[in-house]
């Protein structure tokens, strides 16, 4: 077999601003054909005219155009990029939680326990007085309610240790997809198609005024984490390690805990259980600019948005006019890659070495 | 003596593994804790750097509880070196090392040209230098201590804390990893397996027992055949090094094998 004469040891990385300036360009590009990209054939420079008279002000070149692009293609991008920067960022965060290459921001019960929540809308009506919201609102207590069960269970003696936090998060996280799976069984059978759509995700009910409160919570995430990015690659290090560096372990683990949590819940909530972004993009992140959490979490907030703007991408045009669940590209997507990385030579977290 | 332990009791689910020890370390002395498997080397350690809270008594750092004390504080002033060295995370010698920085920065400030210099001098204090670009993970036994060792230096403490630092490793990277440690001239506490090296290195040496405080003293003082028999149940011969005088440990076999061992070996073929 060939092999790549590297020196073994010597990591190939890329500089962070070469990471940061291609993911920059990619979103871009990305986003730019998530917009030209779609069932309804609309011009790049009917496009291009429609987004510079909401930016910059003049004429709107043609109602339909307008209302697509600006009404439905643009916020469909904004949700995909919001989700896959927010589901790389937990995902990110968890493997370093729990120093596991396996580890998910679903691993935490978030999805699962959203899932009950929102399958319980769609299917029993229930919070129906909550209209329009009852789903986001249903979905969100349910991946908080589930995070806070793990997070009971998995304690021991007041710390979070990282292997009761995997046993106790695949464990529960199985009981919750029994209970759904519980609730489809007992539900009305046309409902449920709906909520098996809902439960493989999509972005097919993005709208500007879905967008507020993933892009807040993710963004008062990033800040949070940006600033504890030292203290992170400490703990990603080990626990002992962390201390003896004067970082308090305990409470450093509750509030990642807490954020990835709602970070990773808040995006089921507006699109439904995407898997495998969460696991794989932060891997490939790491390939590009190793471990160290202060290049990770702002290029995976790049490279996680393009990555799942592109899956949509695919999901709306694969089997035009239907479309294609999300969560079914991005595992199709997602599982070669992650097996391709892991057999390339020996690979552990972030090494092709 | 700005390291002493008053009255030190550690429970770790609700066992008690560390009972009433108490020593003082003096300041730019090489301390060694030595003991049996489970008598408490690593307990007390942990505690000192905060991992653990004692049940009863206190660590005192310059004269103030060290559990008081904010964590950040400590860290500037106490530097680890634990058993943990197996990172899942594919870290360069150089990340790992500025680490070490992580207790004098602030929330947000970069990393800035002192402590990149910081680095750098650790890396070449423990002969490293070349290797800042490496995986930590690729490194061998020996290198990685030394890397942890450096990473220790980047804190800059005047405190040094080393668990088991020879443990895995070949005989050459034992006495590399303790010269250099013995050269740093910061006070030092070592908890140590070989009795032999630690009699080599330290300047007086804390003996524990079943979680108890057996003797404390300079090494010859300290390991003599009749203590090594009593803490570790072993029945040894102590010789001094032929160099430095300090009490060697040669292991006997038991029963005795008759002093004709000593002839050359019999062929197998040849035997009765």
């Amino acid at each position: 077999m060939r092999t790549v004469r590297r020196p073994a040891n010597q990591p190939a990385r890329l500089r962070l601003s070469v990471a940061l300036i291609v993911g920059a360009v990619a979103l871009l590009a990305a986003a730019l054909a998530g917009v030209i990209v779609g069932s309804v054939a609309i011009s790049p420079h009917d496009v291009g005219s429609v987004l510079a008279a909401h930016l910059f002000g003049g004429r709107r070149p043609d109602v339909v155009a307008d209302e697509i692009i600006w009404q439905i293609r643009l916020p469909r991008v904004l949700l995909a990029m919001i989700v896959g920067a927010a589901l790389t960022t937990a995902g990110t965060v968890v493997q370093a939680l729990v120093r596991n290459a396996l580890a998910d921001p679903f691993l935490l019960g978030v999805s699962s326990g959203a899932s009950v929540g929102a399958t319980a809308v769609l299917l029993f009506g229930v919070l129906a007085s909550l209209g329009l919201w009852a789903l986001s609102v249903s979905s969100i207590v349910g991946a908080l309610l589930a995070m806070l069960l793990v997070f009971a269970v998995a304690r021991e003696s007041g710390q979070l240790t990282p292997t009761r936090l995997v046993l106790c998060g695949v464990a529960l996280a199985s009981m919750f997809e029994a209970l759904t799976s519980f609730l489809l069984f007992r539900g009305n059978p046309q409902a449920t198609d709906s909520v098996l759509f809902w439960l493989l995700g999509s972005f097919g009910r993005a709208a500007w005024s879905q967008l507020w409160f993933p892009a807040a919570t993710l963004t008062l995430a990033v800040i949070y984490l940006v600033f504890q990015a030292r203290q992170l690659n400490a703990l990603a290090v080990g626990a002992e390690t962390a201390t003896a560096l004067g970082v308090n372990v305990g409470r450093l683990r509750r509030n990642l805990f807490v954020v990835t949590s709602v970070v990773a819940g808040v995006a089921v909530a507006v699109s439904g259980v995407i898997g495998f972004v969460g696991l794989v993009v932060p891997h490939i992140v790491r390939l590009g600019v190793g471990s160290d959490h202060r290049k990770t979490l702002p290029v995976g907030l790049l490279w996680g948005a393009t990555f799942m703007v592109l899956g949509d991408i695919v999901a709306r045009t694969i089997v035009a006019p239907q479309e294609m669940p999300i969560g079914v590209i991005t595992a199709f997507i997602g599982a070669p890659v992650f097996i391709f990385l892991i057999r390339r030579r020996s690979y552990r977290y972030g090494t092709a070495a | 003596m700005s390291l002493e332990l008053r009255g030190l009791s550690v429970d770790i689910d609700t066992t008690r593994i560390v009972s009433d020890v108490s020593f003082a370390v003096g300041d730019c002395t090489f301390a060694g804790l030595l003991g049996p498997n489970g008598s408490g080397k690593s307990t007390i350690l942990k505690t000192i750097y905060r991992l653990l809270r004692p049940a009863a008594g206190v660590v005192l750092l310059n004269g103030q509880p060290i559990h008081d004390l904010p964590a950040r504080e400590v860290a500037r002033r106490v530097a680890v070196v634990s058993q943990e060295n197996t990172i899942e995370f594919d870290l360069t010698v150089a990340e790992m090392v500025i680490l070490g920085r992580l207790p004098h920065k602030r929330l947000f400030e970069s990393d800035t040209d002192t402590d990149r210099a910081v680095v750098a001098d650790a890396l070449a204090t423990v002969g490293c230098a070349a290797l800042a670009n490496r995986s930590f993970h690729t490194l061998s036994g020996g290198e990685k201590q030394r890397v942890l060792v450096a990473r220790a230096l980047a804190q800059q403490a005047d405190h040094l804390i080393l668990d088991e630092p020879t443990n895995h490793l070949d005989i050459r990277y034992q006495t590399e990893v303790l010269d250099l440690v013995a050269g740093l001239g910061v006070t030092v506490l070592a908890a140590l397996h070989d009795l032999g090296l630690a009699a080599l290195y330290c300047d007086e040496i804390h003996l524990l027992s079943a979680g108890r405080l057996c003797t404390s003293g300079r090494p010859q003082d300290v390991i003599t055949v009749e203590r090594v028999q009593q803490v570790y149940g072993a029945d040894v011969l102590v010789i001094p090094h032929p160099e430095t005088g300090t009490p060697q440990l040669l292991a006997r076999r038991n029963p005795a094998p008759r002093p004709a061992a000593l002839d050359p070996p019999v062929p197998i073929g040849e035997r009765a």
